[in-house]
C-alpha cells in the first residue's frame, strides 16, 4: 500500500519543517528559520526530496500546513505547495497546523484526547482538540478556532493532554482546566512529518484541492 | 529564450511572458484598487492575502494566452524588492517554486530596474546611455543608466514620493482613491497659475526631491479657503478645486522637469526615459517633450499599461539578466527565495 509519494511543508511557526515519503523511505528536516521562514524553504525541499530519492514529477500530492499561525509563514507554505503541485500537475492536501501538532504529541505521549494550543498574540490563542480514533489516527473533536484564553472554557468533560507552546503563554488558561489534564508538553511545534500520514488518508479519501485552491486558513480574519 | 515574470510588490498582481524572439507574448494584471479603496491606502496584510489567491490563476491564464507549457520556459523572474515584504514573499516563493519544479533558473529582479527597462520593450527603444526619471506612488528618483545593470542613482526623494503627494493632495480635495489620476484629470480644467505653490528643492543644487513641504502648502491653502467659505458646497468651489489641483500639479511637474534637465546637463546625455505611474501624467509628458525637443533630445516612455506595476517588465528585466549573465551572488540552480523590503538600486542583492 505504501507507494504514496508526498512532500509536506509547514511554516506556521518559527520552526520551518519539510518532510517527504517515497515508497518505504521518509525524511524530515526542521530548521529554526527565525524571521526568514521562506528563504531556505526550497533548499530544504531539495534536500528532503533527494534523501527519499523523489523527483517532483513523481509526487502523488503536496501537503502544506494551512495554518493557523504566522500569516506570512502560512502564505509561504501555501505558495511553495501551489508552485510545486502545479508544476508537477498534482493536487494539494491542506493540513491544519494544529492537527500536525497533535500528531507530534501522539508520537511522544500516550494520549487519547489532545488539547492543542498556540499563542495567537494580541492576547488570543488558537486551540483545537483532536481525538485518537485508530492506532495513530486523529480526528477533530473541537475544530481549530481563535479564543480569548482569559475567558475560554473547553467544552466537554473528557481527560485531556495539553500540547503546544500556547499553554506556556497563557498559564491561567491552563489552570482553568488543570483538573482535566493528564499531562502536558509545551515544547511541541507543528511539524511536516506527521502531515505525511494525514495527507495519505486525505489523498485516499479524495480530500484534496487543486493547486490554485491551496490557500491558507488564517482563522483570524480581522486584520484592519 | 522565454521568461515568465511575476510582480507582487504592492497592490497589483502582475504576470507577463517575454520571448526574446517574439517580444511580449502574454500580460495579465489584477489590480487591488477596489480592495484598498475603503481604507484610503494599501493595507499590507490584505494585499498579501489577495496575491496568494490571484497569482497562480494569472500564471495559468498567461501561459494559456501564450500557448505555452511551463516546461517550455527558459527561466522564471520575480520581483525581489523593494516593496511590501509580505506581498513580495508571495510572488517570490511561488516564482522560485515553479522554477525549481521546472528545473530552470529563478531570477530575482529589482522592481525599479524593471520600471526603468520597461521603455526598452517598445519599438522605438532608446540607446544607452540615458537618464531615467522614475516616478510612482512609492518612488521618485533620477538614475544615470549606462547600460543594462549599470545604474547610478543621481537623486531621489527625501520624503514623500511624487505619486504619494498626488494621492494625498487628491484626498485633501475629496477625490476618490487612489486620487492621483483623478487629480490630474481635475487639473486639466484649472488654472496652473492661480495659486503659487513652492517648487521644492529647485533653488538648491543637486538632484534630490522633496514633496512633503509642497503637500503642506496645499493643505494650508485648502484650510484657508475652507475657513473663508470658498470651498465646501459653495458655488464656484469646483472651479477652486480645479485651480488647486492644477497649481499643485504644475509645482510637481516643474520640479520633475527642472531636475530632469539638470541631470541631462550634468551628464551631457540627450535621452530621457520616464517610467512609473506618474510617468503617464499628460502635463508632465507635454512639458518634457517640449523641453527635450528644444534642446535636440528625446524622451521615451513605456506603453501606458506598462507605466504602472506589471509582470511584463519583470519578465523583460529577467531576460536582460539572463542575457548579461547572473550577478555574482546568484547562479542558476540556486533556489534561495529573495525578498527585501528595502533594496538600493544598483546594489547587489546580498548587500
Amino acid at each position: 500500500m505504501s507507494a504514496f509519494a508526498c512532500l509536506a511543508i509547514e511554516a506556521s511557526t518559527q520552526v520551518l519543517s519539510v518532510a517527504a515519503c517515497h515508497g518505504n523511505r521518509s525524511g524530515n528536516i526542521e530548521d529554526n528559520a527565525g524571521r526568514e521562514p521562506s528563504r531556505r524553504v526550497f533548499q530544504l525541499v531539495q534536500r528532503v526530496l533527494a534523501e527519499v530519492d523523489l523527483d517532483p514529477q513523481a509526487l502523488d500530492c503536496v501537503a502544506f500546513g494551512c495554518g493557523p499561525g504566522s500569516f506570512t509563514g502560512v502564505r509561504v507554505a501555501a505558495a511553495a505547495a501551489q508552485s510545486i503541485a502545479w508544476g508537477a500537475g498534482v493536487p494539494v492536501c491542506r493540513v491544519s497546523g494544529l492537527h500536525a501538532l497533535a500528531g507530534v504529541a501522539l508520537e511522544r505521549h500516550d494520549a487519547k484526547h489532545i488539547a492543542v494550543c498556540l499563542d495567537a498574540r494580541m492576547g488570543e490563542a488558537y486551540i483545537a482538540v483532536y481525538h485518537r480514533a485508530g492506532r495513530a489516527e486523529l480526528t477533530p473533536e473541537i475544530d481549530d478556532r481563535l479564543v480569548d484564553p482569559a475567558a475560554c472554557l473547553i467544552p466537554g468533560t473528557q481527560s485531556l493532554f495539553a500540547a503546544g507552546p500556547g499553554w506556556d503563554a497563557y498559564p491561567e488558561f491552563y489552570q482553568r482546566h488543570s483538573q482535566r489534564f493528564t499531562g502536558i508538553d509545551t515544547d511541541l511545534w507543528p511539524s511536516a512529518a506527521p502531515m505525511l500520514a494525514i495527507a495519505e488518508r486525505m489523498f485516499r479519501d479524495g480530500k484534496t484541492v487543486n493547486a490554485a485552491d491551496a490557500l491558507p486558513n488564517y482563522i483570524r480574519d480581522k486584520v484592519t | 529564450m522565454i521568461v515568465l515574470g511575476i510582480e507582487t510588490s504592492c497592490d497589483e498582481t502582475g504576470v507577463g511572458i517575454y520571448d526574446s524572439e517574439r517580444g511580449l507574448v502574454a500580460h495579465r494584471l489584477f489590480s487591488q484598487v477596489a480592495l484598498h479603496e475603503p481604507f484610503g491606502g494599501v493595507v499590507p496584510e490584505l494585499a498579501s492575502r489577495d496575491h496568494i489567491r490571484k497569482l497562480l490563476p494569472l500564471v495559468e491564464a498567461a501561459l494559456a494566452d501564450a500557448g505555452l507549457r511551463g516546461t517550455s520556459l527558459t527561466a522564471v523572474a520575480y520581483t525581489a524588492g523593494p516593496g511590501l515584504i509580505g506581498a513580495l514573499l508571495v510572488g517570490a516563493t511561488l516564482g522560485v517554486g515553479l522554477a525549481m519544479t521546472w528545473g530552470v533558473p529563478a531570477i530575482p529582479v529589482h522592481h525599479m530596474e524593471a520600471h526603468l527597462l520597461a521603455p526598452m520593450m517598445e519599438n522605438n527603444a532608446p540607446e544607452f546611455p540615458l537618464i531615467a526619471l522614475l516616478v510612482s506612488g512609492g518612488h521618485t528618483m533620477l538614475v544615470d543608466v549606462r547600460g543594462v545593470g549599470d545604474y547610478r542613482v543621481l537623486g531621489e526623494t527625501l520624503d514623500d514620493a511624487a505619486g504619494e503627494a498626488f494621492d494625498k493632495t487628491a484626498k485633501l480635495l475629496g477625490l476618490p482613491y487612489p486620487g492621483g489620476p483623478e487629480l490630474a484629470k481635475l487639473a486639466e480644467h484649472g488654472d496652473t497659475a492661480k495659486y503659487r505653490f513652492p517648487r521644492p528643492m529647485m533653488q538648491r543644487p543637486g538632484l534630490d526631491f522633496s514633496f512633503s513641504g509642497l503637500k503642506t502648502a496645499v493643505m494650508l491653502k485648502v484650510r484657508e479657503l475652507e475657513a473663508n467659505g470658498s470651498l465646501g458646497d459653495s458655488a464656484g468651489a469646483d472651479a477652486i478645486r480645479a485651480d488647486l489641483a492644477s497649481s499643485f500639479q504644475a509645482a510637481v511637474v516643474d520640479t520633475l522637469v527642472g531636475k530632469s534637465l539638470r541631470a541631462l546637463d550634468q551628464t551631457g546625455y540627450q535621452r530621457l526615459i520616464v517610467a512609473g505611474g506618474v510617468g503617464a501624467n499628460r502635463s508632465l509628458r507635454r512639458q518634457l517633450e517640449s523641453k527635450l525637443e528644444s534642446r535636440g533630445g528625446c524622451v521615451y516612455y513605456p506603453g501606458n499599461e506598462y507605466c504602472t506595476d506589471n509582470g511584463a517588465m519583470i519578465a523583460y528585466a529577467g531576460l536582460q539578466s539572463l542575457k548579461t549573465g547572473f550577478p555574482a551572488d546568484q547562479f542558476p540552480g540556486d533556489y534561495t527565495v529573495h525578498a527585501r523590503a528595502r533594496w538600493e538600486l544598483g546594489q547587489p542583492l546580498s548587500a
